[in-house]
């Protein structure tokens, strides 16, 4: 039986809720017990739609006590002393034990240039934190750019849309360290043609959780043309190997 | 039963299923790999779908008659497995009457108004629709807002013996408009294709519309069958209801 570990997944208060969409630890937990999903990293809805630092926090009450969620924090350059120096990131990190990071520099309006956040990079990269950026806050471009500048950044593109495989295809090509999520990679046949030209390590599993659902992520990875061992990578393999990198 | 089956990545080889909503020729936006009859059959057999029908994605975007030719080709080759939407357009003439026939392996007619850029409701659909009403054939609407799904409930009240699929019904934008219309006409149904669809979504519409009148629909090959296929079969519903949307509807539906 594969065991997936779920890299792609939000909960928490959201303006308009959603019937049936997990927002608590709990509803999570029961969807991902529906769906064989072991654990999930989760950062906090308040961090992306309401205020990062606070939002951080928030999460380590909405999970405190679960040992199958994992805390991830939504990060941005400290603009005017308004966040954590990369220092003090770090270490923060360290004390609550987050070994992944999502940015939104379209939310949060910040350049993914090195003179905006080279010093971020530059601390996440010595640390081997992997970071996150969901498809329609960048650019194809913006995402090569990325990965030439911090290419000792492990950079995961989430909600990917099936649309985007050609942009994907040279981007993979181009930039070693950069690995697409799961949760709406929907295309037909989509996991196996990434699997067959780049290899099974280049894709992480996500549920997509709260625009996406689990219960689709999980059908698209146990039913797709590959090897167990490839399904096996992706469910949780490929993301377990980067947590264990993580020297905070 | 059917929710183990799904857990364990099984094809479903005891019931039927039957996919509402399926296309052949590749989309020009976003490679589209395998998506001629040979490539889609493959991942039927994985998943263990009986039957799929289908309309050309080319015959909506530009070459109406080329589309549905081809088309019409594809289901010959593959009896009993794939079946045929003819396309219709508000532009090109295009003969119904040859394709809608008995013995094409055509079941019904596909409007896509979006891409046409028009309404669902076009006086220009209508000659095709009489024809499906005539023959108690399934009509398969590209719906995509409320206003689209709205429409969608004159013309079931305008050709009462056509059963009308409002495709992509579960998006949220536009799924209350879908209760609503099913709950006005008897001879609407909606199906599950969606690229992205939140948790809970097949039970909302089981609760608000029943299972009788929600149908699979993968919208393969634009999105892979397994993802709106797990969906269905790991969903906190019944499997009786399980039933009836992967198969048992369309059997009905279709006349299979």
């Amino acid at each position: 039986m594969l065991r997936f570990m779920d890299a792609n997944c939000m909960i928490g208060p959201k303006m308009k809720p959603v019937q049936g969409v997990p927002d608590t630890a709990e509803e999570l937990c029961q969807v991902m017990d529906r769906c064989g999903i072991d654990q999930a990293i989760v950062c906090y809805s308040v961090a992306k739609d309401g205020d990062i630092t606070i939002g951080n926090q928030l999460l380590h009450g909405a999970i405190s006590g679960n040992d199958r969620l994992l805390p991830q924090w939504i990060v941005m350059p400290n603009s005017f002393r308004e966040f954590y120096s990369p220092v003090e990131l770090l270490s923060q990190m360290k004390k609550h034990n987050v070994k992944t990071v999502r940015m939104y520099p379209q939310i949060t309006n910040f350049s993914l240039q090195p003179y905006a956040i080279g010093k971020l990079m530059d601390a996440l990269a010595e640390c081997r934190v992997p970071v996150m950026m969901d498809m329609a806050q960048v650019s194809a471009d913006e995402i090569y750019a990325f990965c030439k500048n911090y290419p000792e950044v492990k950079l995961i593109i989430c909600y990917p849309g099936y649309r985007n495989g050609r942009l994907f295809d040279a981007l993979l090509r181009a930039c070693p360290n950069f690995y697409i999520d799961s949760s709406n990679y929907c295309a037909h046949n989509g996991v196996a043609d990434v699997c067959r030209s780049f290899g099974a390590k280049r894709m992480v599993f996500g549920s997509g959780i709260p625009a996406g659902s689990a219960t689709s992520a999980v059908s698209l990875i146990r039913y797709a043309d590959i090897s167990e061992e490839e399904k096996q990578l992706i469910a949780s393999g490929n993301i377990l190997s980067m947590l264990e990198e993580v020297r905070l | 039963m059917i929710y183990e089956k799904i857990l364990e990545g099984q094809p479903l080889e005891d019931i039927f299923v039957f996919d509402c909503h399926g296309h052949i020729h590749p989309d020009p936006k976003f490679n589209t790999p395998d998506c001629d009859g040979d490539g889609l059959l493959k991942k039927m057999d994985r998943l263990g779908v009986n039957g799929m029908a289908l309309s050309s994605v080319i015959a909506f975007y530009c070459d109406v008659n080329f589309g549905n030719e081809d088309l019409l080709q594809t289901v010959k080759a593959h009896p009993g497995r794939l079946y045929g939407y003819f396309t219709l357009s508000p532009y090109t003439a295009c003969d119904p009457e040859k394709y809608l026939a008995d013995g094409t392996g055509f079941v019904g007619v596909k409007i896509h108004a979006s891409v046409n850029k028009t309404v669902i409701d076009d006086p220009r659909y209508m000659p095709s629709l009489e024809i499906a009403d005539q023959k108690n054939m399934a009509v398969l609407l590209h719906t995509w807002s409320a206003d689209d799904v709205r429409r969608t409930a004159k013309l079931a009240g305008q050709f009462p013996n056509a059963s009308f699929i409002v495709a992509h019904s579960a998006m949220l934008g536009c799924r209350d408009a879908c209760v609503e219309v099913c709950r006005q006409y008897e001879n609407i149904y909606c199906d599950t294709a969606l690229s992205t669809s939140f948790e809970g979504t097949i039970e909302y519409m089981v609760n608000k519309i029943g299972a009788d009148r929600l149908l699979y629909g993968s919208d393969c090959a634009f999105f892979d069958c397994s993802q709106t296929f797990g969906k269905i079969g790991l969903a906190n519903i019944s499997d009786g209801d399980k039933i009836k949307i992967y198969g048992e509807n369309a059997r009905r539906i279709f006349k299979l």
